[in-house]
């Protein structure tokens, strides 16, 4: 009896194989060319990059005197306290300045909230190379601000810009909307009955933003310092531009790189920029997996009560952060639109006529379109494909384990990083892939791995949302994967499909911390030609270039929501209750 | 015994460290409706979910009229299934829903008139426009039955396809979802945490607890005769009496006694408080509950010095009834408990020692 059993056992077991053989051999060799397509787009680079901080110029191995000889450097090493300087201060800036306007739109009733949303979040679609530019024009020694109005008003008011002023200026405006769209986020689930058992017990305002909003906010508060502080540890754009003599990290490994061709210290600088890019992504992980629960599905959401003198102090705040972003971007507007600042304001549309300019003609800015625009169609749907898979192959743990990681790693590299060892790695002349080098490929390929990580959680998040029995009633229906994925999965996910594809195309515009060190002569880019042109003093076509940029972003958001609306509309049918 | 309907052997399944279900055997006849019934975690939609496929059984077979189905994939089995949270798709129209399992199988005219059928045989033909999200739970959960029936499955398998229901809605959907049983002449497996459920909807209960299975009958077999005070207490309302409270023919004193609160019945002091032969004991009132058709009155049980122990015991009397008494608190009651109402469970049996509740 028992050896009978045993034997049924063992046919059993050998069976199931054989069954998960035949239903799900496509899923799991899909499974292992998503790894193998994670490993060799992200770890193989990491290690080639890795690798060479341990070489010296001449490729023998060097241990750690490369590492050495950066801690004996005097001008690295006040490089990396400027660094630590210049984004701890962005920081303490941009945090408590995003969360006043996260405040202000979640829990006030004042009007015109969508506008002043949009007119916060506006510096994203620009260059930080275009912060910086409109720091000089407003800051500079011609600048509209530090000459009173070009001597219109009695006084002057100057500070001194180029440097750790104008550096952090600059990384305020670019880290204050990523910021303030993880406070709203985390401002806009409450629980009101929190409030309302602080106030019944007569807790005063003070008490309870100090009780309840800031402990309900706190895991927010870090991931906005997080963020904030790693973006602008590695950013390389305002630097470059209002940077002056006051050295950074990022600045040094293009100095290294592309001024000296030191290899082997641009990966040393390279790795000591990830640290703590990569200490914050663990922190900001170890937080977040704690964060569940505060709010359940038994809150209730915040009411606002009417209170005029906190609207009226709410307007003006809010007014006062849009003014200056308005002007920001009006200045630079204004300085691609005028002869020649501040001498001759007179109109003109030369500017945008970049045959003269560094960039050579509109190509920069087409090449960058085209890029972009891969970038979002291909990232889009392999992102997506990628979630899928991890999310819902129920084979290979471990491997979706392992993809799941590598997916979200990406947030913790610097745009820099991945182009330097996107060199080390495709410039290897014994890497079968060397061909991509210097195309069009490799750039859409740094692009989406760069900015990765968001679009595949989005992707992520949406997936989960969906009841996971509909995979089970179409297997009982004995309807394919295929059919309920495209009839059924990328339906309801469009809303984060095209919310992913419109991160990808405006942050392909934006960026050029990867790109600078794998564009090509004969395939520049618009934000790479922004930072020419500035460096060869021609700052009204850097702004130009700018201004075209944000304007494309801005089409683009604007046909995104306009899309969405429609979209939006079609689903309410779907999802009313 | 025929090979008919589903034959359950010796299925065993663990998730990790956990024993989901432990060696469970059960015939499942043709026809009739079947309901898995026993407390959240004691591996009844596991149990579904090996049957539809979706889950492998670590060991054991799955028969179905005498074929081996054990290792077939969900897909090849024609089983329909109900979710709990029903999942119907919410992109598509109600009709979608029901014809998603048949296109590309079935010409499409033909699809069309079998879509129109189910949703006729439902109920639900004037929304068939209309997507899930427009109606009410209790026409997503017909939708979802519609769908799951459109493939003309062996066996229908409803996992607790009534718990997210009102009440109202859920008795009423209980009677049509009996009534669809019937007239199809379909094998139904439902999963239920709700003994009330699956006495009145099951042909045969099987009653399960921490992975085995307990005690498979009728309905009425399972109420009346319950083979273990787990179940004797899973299912309606039981009172468990310690055997050395009375004097019970061969019960030793360490046994369990039990007997249903309807069965009991009162009587305004007769004989002496302290005579417990004859099935005869005495309480005091507790505490009287209205509810509705009847009353359940608690007393505190009296020994055999007149003054009150601590063992409560529960009686359902009709409202009729419950009017010639006097129920002021502490009041003394004479009670008296049928012999062949009594259940009588000895100590070694499994959960005869759970305290009485």
């Amino acid at each position: 009896m028992t050896v009978k059993a045993n034997h049924v056992t063992a046919l059993q077991t050998r069976m199931s194989r054989k069954k998960s053989g035949e239903g799900g051999w496509l899923l799991k060799l899909m499974l292992i060319a998503l790894l193998l397509a994670l490993v060799s787009a992200i770890v193989l680079p990491l290690l080639s990059m890795f690798k060479q901080a341990f070489v010296d110029s001449s490729g023998n191995p060097a241990g750690l005197a490369n590492f050495a000889k950066y801690f004996q450097s005097q001008s690295l090493l006040q490089s990396l306290l400027n660094t630590i300087t210049v984004s701890t201060t962005a920081t303490a800036i941009a945090v408590p300045l995003a969360f006043g306007l996260a405040y202000v739109l979640t829990r006030t009733d004042i009007k015109g909230k969508s506008l002043f949303k949009a007119l916060a979040m506006l510096p994203l679609f620009a260059p930080t190379m275009m912060h910086g530019i409109a720091l000089t024009y407003l800051f500079g020694h011609q600048g509209l601000i530090s000459t009173g109005l070009f001597g219109l008003l009695p006084f002057e008011w100057r500070i001194p810009l180029y440097g750790s002023t104008g550096i952090i200026i600059s990384e305020v405006i670019y880290t204050f909307p990523q910021a303030f769209l993880i406070l709203c986020a985390g401002l806009a689930v409450s629980d009101y009955r929190l409030y309302e058992a602080a106030e019944s017990m007569g807790a005063s305002g003070w008490r309870k933003l100090r009780t309840v909003t800031l402990p309900s906010v706190k895991y927010a508060l870090l991931s906005a310092v997080v963020i904030c502080f790693t973006l602008s540890f590695t950013d390389f754009g305002a630097p470059k531009v209002v940077g002056g003599q006051y050295n950074v990290l990022a600045t040094d490994i293009f100095k290294q790189v592309v001024g000296q061709q030191n290899m082997p210290m641009g990966a040393v600088v390279g790795i000591v920029l990830t640290i703590p890019a990569i200490i914050a992504f663990v922190v900001d992980r170890m937080v977040t997996r704690k964060q569940q629960a505060y709010v359940t599905s038994k809150s209730v959401p915040y009411s606002v009560k009417r209170n005029r003198t906190r609207n009226a102090l709410a307007y003006a705040y809010a007014i006062m952060l849009s003014a200056m972003v308005l002007l920001l971007m009006g200045a630079v507007v204004l300085a691609s639109v005028v002869k020649k600042w501040p001498y001759d304001m007179s109109f003109t549309w030369s500017n945008f006529d970049f045959s003269k300019a560094a960039a050579g003609g509109f190509d920069p800015f087409w090449n960058s379109v085209e890029m972009a625009a891969w970038t979002a169609v291909i990232g889009t749907v392999i992102t997506f494909l990628f979630a899928y898979l991890i999310e819902n192959a129920r084979v290979y743990k471990p491997i979706r384990q392992m993809a799941y990681f590598l997916s979200i790693l990406p947030l913790a590299l610097p745009g820099l990083v991945i182009g330097l060892s996107y060199i080390y790695f495709f410039n290897h002349p014994a890497n079968p892939l060397h061909f991509v080098y210097g195309t069009m490929i490799i750039l859409v390929l740094a692009n989406i791995i760069h900015f990765y990580s968001v679009p595949f959680m989005t992707a992520t998040a949406t997936l989960k949302m969906m009841d996971k029995e509909f995979d089970s009633v179409s297997e009982s229906m004995n309807v394919s994967k295929l059919r309920t994925f495209t009839r059924i999965t990328v339906p309801l996910s469009l809303p984060a499909i095209l919310e992913m594809a419109v991160y990808y195309f405006v942050n392909a515009m934006v960026t050029v911390s990867a790109l600078i060190f794998l564009y090509a002569s004969d395939l520049r880019l618009a934000s790479v030609s922004i930072v020419s042109m500035d460096d060869a003093g021609d700052t009204a076509a850097a702004a130009a270039m700018s201004v075209l940029v944000v304007l494309l972003n801005i089409v683009v958001r604007i046909l995104y929501e306009a899309g969405t609306a429609r979209l939006r509309r079609r689903m309410s049918a779907w999802q009313k209750r | 015994m025929n090979n008919e309907g589903l034959a359950i052997n010796g299925i065993r399944k663990a998730f990790g460290g956990f024993q989901a279900l432990q060696d469970v055997s059960v015939h499942i006849p043709k026809g009739k409706f079947t309901c898995l019934l026993g407390p959240s975690g004691c591996g009844k939609t596991t149990l579904l979910r090996i049957i539809a496929g979706l889950e492998q059984t670590d060991s054991g077979t799955v028969m179905l009229d005498g074929r081996n189905i054990t290792m077939q994939p969900s897909a090849k089995r024609n089983f329909g299934i109900v979710f709990q949270s029903y999942a119907l798709f919410p992109n598509l129209t109600v009709s979608e829903n029901v014809g998603y399992g048949l296109k590309g199988k079935q010409p499409k005219r033909q699809i069309e008139e079998r879509v129109q059928e189910m949703l006729e045989l439902v109920g639900l033909a004037a929304v068939r426009d209309r997507y899930p999200a427009q109606l009410s739970g209790g026409q997503q959960q017909r939708v979802a039955l519609a769908r799951a029936i459109a493939l003309s499955p062996d066996i229908l398998l409803l996992d607790e396809p009534l718990s997210a229901l009102d009440a109202k809605v859920r008795v009423m959907l209980r009677e049509q979802l009996c009534e669809l049983q019937e007239r199809l002449g379909i094998t139904t497996v439902m999963v239920t945490h709700d003994q009330e459920e699956a006495l009145t909807m099951a042909d045969q209960i099987v009653v399960m607890d921490h992975g085995r299975i307990v005690q498979i009958g009728t309905p009425q077999d399972v109420y009346d005769k319950p083979n273990t005070p787990f179940v004797a207490d899973f299912i309606g309302a039981i009172n468990f009496l310690p055997a050395g409270t009375m004097k019970w023919m061969e019960a030793s004193p360490n046994d369990v006694l039990a007997i249903r609160p309807e069965h009991i019945q009162i009587y305004e002091k007769q004989g002496m408080p302290g005579e417990l032969n004859n099935g005869g004991i005495s309480g005091f009132v507790q505490h009287v509950e209205f509810r509705g058709a009847f009353y359940r009155v608690s007393l505190l049980l009296a020994n055999e010095f007149g003054s009150n122990t601590d063992i409560n015991v529960t009686v359902d009397l009709s409202a009729q009834m419950a009017n010639r008494f006097n129920w002021s608190r502490n009041s003394l009651l004479h009670l008296h408990l049928p012999e062949e109402r009594m259940l009588h469970y000895p100590s070694q049996a499994p959960g005869a020692q759970r305290s009485t509740g």
